[in-house]
């Protein structure tokens, strides 16, 4: 005798698969951090990896709140949602709030948006590595995540977005996550400012670990957006190996035709522009373009990487402008090249196609969903860190020798053979009278690098 | 639009799902993934308490916290497959212990599992998953002794202690026949079985093996406070304990249904707040955001609401967090004023962090939550009926005393 969860639209393949994407997409914030903190130098290297770890509770919390709701409630307008699904409440069983989540609960579909959500904000702390503060970057995050995450969210993905209703392809999140972190965390690093020291990445396995989480999780990212275990998830799956890996190749090919060598951070923030450009496109694109659309991102994003230079005004500590701001921007005009209707017809849907359908004007719409995404992004930021900046108390620079590990948290992320080994000596030793991690330290953090290996620097 | 699933009427006239493909196999294939998909899970939070560990020890330990941990794996592997499944989750269990019929996984039902909640998945799937738990519990104890124990008289202890205590107050909880379990006590993901047991057990290793030396090599007059050496990996290690959790908690389900679903939730609603609360708590006393803080209350979140997984709601999961940071940020003092060396506080997360949740799930389980397993269940599937909370926080409050000091030596004043 079997106790069932029967209900006519709701299946227990289509819930497995997409719990266990929730899941995937959970662990790729963590993986942010492991890569933004191998890059960065060491007496930096924990509250980078503490500020994207802290993303997950603040938006978590943001999105029970409010956050679904602005974002996805079935009675919203084309630009924001409404408040009748605060905390969670008057979801439906039968199906979710749009046309691609029919086949699971609503409340599945809010618990999976919600990774979403927080690896958005993740994403930006990376531009301004190494001089920011910790409780107004936390609180940044909330106040961000409502005026920007959520509306964007709401115009690509809500059923009564003006972008989807003009026919916007944005299968995971080309606008709302990538295009938007990445013109936030151009406005953030202009406020903020310069660092004062040239860096260089302290551990790079931790660069690599990073980005074995993000690519593992990118495949619950692109392939749990079916919401469905359905052949348009395992099509999302293949295009999503695809394209990171002819991005993570040819970006690392190119940097080996500058440098000469064969570099391991080249690779990782290849892979990473590569999933990041075939976000938008991977419920819409056959193989075949999945290596077109690595190939080009590789490409374009490590010269947009130099544009920083280039341009000299602004210093994107991790490139996330670059490889996310410009990379989604890439991912999502190829989207309006490339969308097929034969690969949206292998669930049944069906849409008018991309230039490779002969519709052009796809291209159009997608440009206008980018711009309008990008810029609303940068100049609502730059508002909100403007006015952040203004009130006392809330002022985001942080300067000083010690690093911020030191500073803000009063940790070190590594003690390797250093005495003393316990707060007991330190207090027994006479020399401070609190347990002090700070005083303990009679050295400086780590050895400032010598300038020609800072200058070889290709942090992404 | 899929036409997996074949809906007729069994024997007993109940309505039931089968696959087209084979219409004798009585399991439902999409739980299946999900189950399977939770054990994998599940299986990387060992490695995650090790990194945990290993991260906080000093660095001429590292090694051997994460080795103990990771060895961990293969000695329950073996002892589950070899007799704790079956002294554990026996269908013909008595109501304190299983018997030897399951022995080498002998005799499992293809069609069902042992348990009300496993009816749609193979008892092998289950008995894979629930290996898991088995292996977490045994890793966890490692921790309150770290740094001064030798690893193969430990892993012959895990081998036993797995025998002896886990498989016995699993079989309470969970079997089927267990006494608490027919009490009606609720315990969704093993509160009592895998935080309460392995943190009092934690509590009894570090007292019988005694203080940590200080650095100097001498016997310190208070225990020493060891600053980590590696804290990225005490990060890492949280983060592969969050993410395993979510197989812990919402794969208890045995299904991918709604329950499932809900567990998540609340899973990582409650770990958030642990986490914020047990950070801005060592803020305020020590002015400074620490990351160790911050994980720690992770996991007390997380363990607080593992009784509690399958039966709350998300505003209840909020308290949950709240509570169990609070309480074992208090708890974890505790070692330093009773001057036990409980290294990595496992007593005062796991042991401590399981008490209140089994207590507060008591408070604020809900039977609508419980219910949301099977809508078209003629009978309840679930173990008594929840109504009120007056019932089930009297069970609750009675078993989970009635176990934690069993394995104390010295008991710790509890009221």
């Amino acid at each position: 005798m079997s106790t069932t969860d029967v209900s006519s639209s709701t299946e227990s393949g289509h819930v497995a698969w997409v719990l266990a994407a929730t899941c995937l997409v959970w662990i790729m914030t963590p993986g942010v951090g492991l890569l933004y903190s191998g890059l960065a130098r060491k007496k930096h290297a924990l509250s980078l990896i503490m500020l994207c770890f802290l993303a997950i509770p603040i938006v978590s919390v943001q999105w029970f709140i409010w956050g679904y709701s602005l974002a996805f409630s079935r009675t919203g307008g084309p630009f924001i949602g409404n408040l009748q699904n605060v905390f969670f409440m008057n979801l439906q069983w039968d199906s979710g709030p749009t046309n691609a989540s029919k086949q699971v609960p609503e409340v599945l579909f809010a618990i999976f948006e919600c990774m979403f959500a927080v690896i958005t904000p993740a994403l930006i702390i990376g531009a301004v590595a190494e001089r920011v503060r910790l409780l107004p970057t936390v609180i940044f995050i909330f106040i961000w995540s409502t005026l920007v995450y959520d509306v964007i969210a709401a115009w690509c993905w809500s059923k009564n977005g003006w972008f989807a209703t003009l026919g916007g392809l944005d299968y995971a999140g080309g606008i709302p996550v990538h295009i938007s972190s990445g013109a936030a965390a151009l406005a953030f690093c202009i406020v903020v400012g310069r660092r004062n020291r040239p860096s260089s990445p302290h551990n790079i396995v931790n660069v690599i670990l990073g980005t074995v989480l993000l690519w593992f999780g990118w495949f619950g990212f692109n392939g749990g957006s079916a919401v469905a275990a359905n052949k348009r998830a395992i099509m999302a799956c293949i295009v999503t190996n695809l394209a990171a890996s002819f991005s993570g190749l040819a970006w690392m090919f190119l940097d080996y035709f500058k440098y000469n060598k064969l570099r391991a951070v080249s690779f990782c923030s290849g892979a990473v522009a590569g999933l990041v450009a075939i976000t938008p496109a991977s419920g819409y694109v056959a193989p075949y373009a999945a290596a077109v659309f690595g190939i080009v991102s590789g490409v374009l994003c490590n010269l947009a990487v130099a544009m920083k230079r280039l341009l000299g005004k602004y210093d994107d500590a991790m490139d996330v402008f670059a490889i996310h701001g410009i990379g989604g921007f890439i991912g999502n005009i190829l989207t309006g090249v490339f969308a097929d209707q034969n690969i949206v017809s292998l669930n049944g849907d069906n849409i008018n196609g991309g230039a490779v359908n002969g519709n052009f004007i796809q291209i159009l719409i997608q440009l206008s969903g980018s711009c309008s995404g990008m810029m609303y992004s940068f100049l609502v930021t730059l508002i909100i860190l403007y006015i952040m900046n203004i009130i006392p108390g809330l002022s985001l620079r942080l300067d000083g020798e010690d690093g911020t590990d030191i500073i803000e948290m009063g940790e070190r992320a590594y003690r390797f053979d250093e005495e003393p080994e316990t707060r007991n000596a330190i207090i027994e030793k006479g020399d401070v009278e609190s347990v002090d991690i700070e005083s303990a330290n009679n050295e400086n953090g780590d050895v400032e690098r010598s300038d020609s290996e800072s200058t070889n620097n290709e942090v992404v | 639009m899929s036409e997996s699933l074949y809906i007729s009427l069994d024997n007993n006239q109940q309505l039931t799902m089968t696959n087209d493909t084979n219409p004798s196999e009585k399991f439902i294939r999409g739980d299946v993934a999900w189950v399977l998909t939770a054990a994998c899970f599940t299986w990387l939070m060992t490695p995650g308490i090790g990194l945990f560990y290993s991260g906080l020890a000093r660095r001429k330990n590292a090694l051997s916290l994460i080795m103990l941990c990771f060895l961990a794996i293969p000695i329950v592997s073996i002892q589950w497959y070899t007799w704790g499944y079956s002294l554990t989750f026996n269908k013909n269990a008595g109501p304190f212990i299983g018997n030897l019929q399951n022995v080498f996984f002998l005799n499992l039902d293809w069609d069902s599992g042992p348990t009300d909640a496993s009816q749609n998945i193979p008892e092998h799937a289950f008995a894979v998953f629930e290996c898991m738990f088995a292996i977490l519990s045994a890793a966890i104890i490692v921790g309150g002794a770290a740094e001064r124990i030798r690893i193969f008289p430990t892993i012959i202890f895990i081998f036993f202690w797995s025998t002896l205590v886990y498989d016995v107050i699993a079989s309470w909880c969970w079997s089927k026949n267990g006494w608490i379990a027919k009490l009606g006590g609720l315990d969704y993901a093993g509160g009592i079985p895998v935080h309460v047991s392995s943190g009092a057990s934690a509590l009894a290793f570090c007292l019988i093996v005694g203080r940590r030396l200080e650095d100097n090599g001498m016997k310190p007059r208070r225990v020493i406070d060891v600053i980590p050496h590696n804290i990225i990996n005490v990060v890492i290690g949280t983060i592969f304990l969050w993410f395993g959790w979510f197989g812990f908690n919402a794969g208890t389900a045995m299904a991918a249904n709604k329950r499932a679903i809900m567990a998540c939730i609340v899973s990582n609603l409650s770990a958030s707040l642990g986490g914020l609360t047990w950070m801005f708590l060592d803020y305020w006393r020590n002015g400074n955001l620490y990351a160790v803080s911050f994980c720690s209350g992770a996991i007390a979140g997380l363990v607080t609401i593992t009784s509690g997984s399958g039966y709350v709601s998300p505003f209840s999961a909020v308290i949950f967090g709240v509570i169990g940071g609070a309480v074992c940020n208090f708890a974890a003092r505790l070692k330093f004023i009773l001057n036990f060396d409980d290294s990595m506080d496992v007593f005062a997360i796991h042991c401590v962090g399981g008490l209140i949740g089994s207590i507060l799930t008591g408070a604020f389980a809900d039977k609508y939550i419980a219910h949301y397993s099977g809508e078209f269940s003629w009978e309840l599937n679930e173990a008594g009926e929840l109504d009120g909370t007056d019932i089930t926080e009297h069970g609750e409050a009675a078993y989970c005393f009635a176990d934690a000091p069993e394995e104390n030596v010295i008991r710790i004043n509890d009221n």
